[in-house]
């Protein structure tokens, strides 16, 4: 009766499989986050009527230079472009201007019909301001896995070379650490209605934030298409942006 | 979950300590779902889990005893809304894939009522009141929401317990509906639960 009972036991134990939490195989994509912030006081009673787009992606350093990664540019023109596209749906493409150091802006903007202003030129007449920028960090993360308890012997006769021993003892708990390249893309939205003149530009918050979080992938065209996909997805959740 | 198991502990420890005539133990493998709100967290059915009760007979036809039980739950959901988000004031929205995960872990002590006779097929009825240890996760990328909660729990039940001729052992197949109230931050928890395993009838 008692060896049945333990058996019967095992069994449950074996189809219940393991812990709390199933599965560790992860999509990469299945980490990014879209994540947008508004004050909506300066979305009251409208929004702004246009924008320009600084033509530059800054880079970000962390407080810990040591883990930030090399970033040569590689999805400067998937984060510019797209936002741009994203703001001549919102805006219109005679609202949308081009900050760019020259005439002939790197990378190559994706609408040619959008003006672009450089130093030399007149200061467009806009309402907001959209700023890129990009942190490439290496994270690392220590993961504890519990110790197993004491599991007394089963007694002798049941496990042969256990009788009555120790069978699962004092496992002592381990810490495994890994480390993870983590991209983080942040687009401020800089509403120029609500800059009061004489007000330091470092006191000017943006009225609308978008940050985006993933995995760095070893394949450049994953890191490409989710960087669009997120860009796209923060836009869309971001009605209020639209001035009607 | 060293609360946990030593509550379970006492439990089995009074079905085993009390003078009745005989007892019965069951250990099973339950296959739970979500209903209401517990379904709209997740929909999938779980198949990951135990249970296990034990009891005393007061007369031939009723029984108490406890039960400590462990489901788990977990579903991965895509294209979902954004979620509101409110940081120090300012008001946004997060996209991503959820990954979420539901642990409910009940200690109870029940009562059942028995048809049949020593020997035969005994079916029966019952209720469980007490505790139930509610685990609940959502991971969006990087960010987790946890819920760790105590909730006061009910559990009406009905079973039967199938003996292999004479031995007292046999098969034991049981339905539950499990309801654990209201957290601060999580919906209550409702819930059907279907058991099949291994009974011990003394």
């Amino acid at each position: 009766m008692k060896q049945l009972k333990i058996i019967s036991l095992l069994f449950i134990l074996v189809i219940m499989l393991q812990a709390c939490y199933p599965g560790d195989s992860i999509p990469i994509a299945d980490l990014d986050t879209a994540s947008t912030f508004y004050i909506e006081e300066d979305f009251n009673p409208t929004a702004p009527a246009s924008a320009a787009i600084l033509w530059d992606v800054a880079r970000i350093i962390s407080n810990d230079p040591d883990n930030d990664l090399d970033y040569d540019g590689e999805v400067d023109s998937e984060i510019l472009n797209t936002t741009l596209d994203n703001l001549v749906k919102i805006y219109g493409v005679g609202n949308v201007y081009i900050i760019s150091e020259n005439d002939v802006p790197s990378p190559k903007p994706s609408n040619d019909q959008v003006t672009i202003v450089t130093p030399n030129d007149q200061a467009p007449n806009v309402q907001s301001v959209y700023a890129p920028s990009i942190k490439l960090t290496r994270e690392t993360v220590g993961v504890i896995y519990p110790g197993y308890p004491w599991y007394p012997g089963w007694g002798g006769g049941w496990y042969p070379g256990y009788p009555g021993g120790c069978y699962y003892c004092g496992y002592p708990p381990t810490v495994s650490y890994q480390t993870f390249d983590v991209g983080t893309i942040i687009l401020d939205m800089f509403d120029l209605r609500q800059l009061t003149p004489g007000q330091i530009p470092d006191e000017f918050d943006p009225s609308w934030l978008g940050v985006f979080r993933g995995l760095v992938s070893s394949t450049p065209s994953s890191n490409s298409s989710r960087v669009v996909d997120n860009i796209n997805q923060a836009f869309n959740q971001s009605p209020y942006l639209e001035n009607k | 979950m060293k609360k946990t198991l030593l509550s379970a502990l006492i439990i089995a420890g009074f079905a085993m300590n009390t003078n009745a005539q005989t007892s019965y133990w069951t250990f099973s493998w339950p296959i739970s779902m979500g209903i209401g709100s517990t379904n709209e967290y997740i929909a999938k059915t779980s198949f990951r889990g135990i249970s296990i009760t034990g009891e005393s007979f007061l007369t031939d036809n009723i029984s108490v005893g406890g039960e400590w039980s462990w489901e788990v739950f977990d579903e991965i959901k895509r294209d979902l809304p954004p979620r509101e988000l409110d940081v120090d004031g300012a008001k946004g929205n997060i996209s991503g894939v959820e990954y979420r995960f539901l642990n409910t872990i009940p200690i109870f002590v029940n009562s059942h009522y028995y048809l049949g006779e020593n020997g035969a097929l005994r079916p029966y009825i019952g209720m469980g009141i007490g505790t139930v240890y509610v685990d609940q996760r959502t991971d969006i990328g990087f960010v987790t929401i946890p819920s760790k909660t105590w909730r006061l729990g009910v559990q009406p039940e009905v079973g039967v317990f199938i003996p292999f001729g004479l031995t007292g052992t046999g098969v034991s197949l049981k339905a539950k509906y499990r309801y654990a109230t209201k957290a601060s931050d999580v919906e209550a928890l409702n819930m059907f639960s279907f058991g099949i395993g291994f009974g011990f009838m003394n």
